[in-house]
């Protein structure tokens, strides 16, 4: 990450705009085990009273990295709840990163933020739809199954 | 231009209230 993803200056200026960040050897004898950490790179997103929301293991390309961030926003304001706000970043990466690792999975947690904020099912058929359509390989078609007997 | 990371948790926490943002805490192995 040090010599490839850190250095990419889209990536410095995300993660500085975005994020206080902070930086901890994985040998630290407290914050290690609380974190429970096991290998690295780890990645952890936590709100600012400290509370993790999201983590990634291993190395990320820059291009990767920003899509797999907003995701990890994302489920910081999933979780609060502040789901219109999960959804603007959901929806930055359908839109401006389709073709990342990510996208499969921002799309399915758009469409479920949108149920929960509607209770329109057609938001959960659009999900299945959406990924049977763009990204038919993802396991987030599998995990959208069901809701292909939503059609209406 | 270079990410400023802060090596102290705690430091980082109160920095991340001050400034209401989020934290992106990266554990990584020196060697």
């Amino acid at each position: 990450m040090d010599a490839v993803a850190y250095p990419d200056a889209a990536v410095t200026d995300f993660i500085t705009r975005n994020f206080i960040p902070i930086r901890i050897q994985a040998s630290d004898a407290e914050l290690g085990p609380r974190f429970r950490i096991k290998w690295t790179p780890s990645l952890l997103i936590l709100d600012k009273q400290g509370l993790e929301h999201n983590r990634s293991l291993g190395f990320f390309y820059p291009q990767e990295l920003i899509p797999s961030l907003l995701l990890g926003i994302g489920k910081v304001f999933f979780d609060q709840p502040d789901r219109p706000k999960a959804i603007s970043y959901f929806k930055q990466i359908t839109m401006a990163y389709p073709e990342s690792f990510q996208a499969p999975e921002a799309v399915y947690l758009k469409g479920v933020s949108q149920y929960i904020e509607d209770h329109d099912v057609a938001n959960l058929f659009d999900i299945y739809e959406c990924l049977k359509s763009r990204y038919p390989d993802s396991e987030w078609l599998m995990r959208a199954d069901p809701y292909r007997l939503l059609k209406k | 231009m270079s990410i400023n990371w802060i090596s102290s948790f705690d430091e980082g926490v109160q920095k991340a209230n001050e400034e209401d943002k989020l934290i992106l805490l990266d554990f990584f192995n020196p060697n």
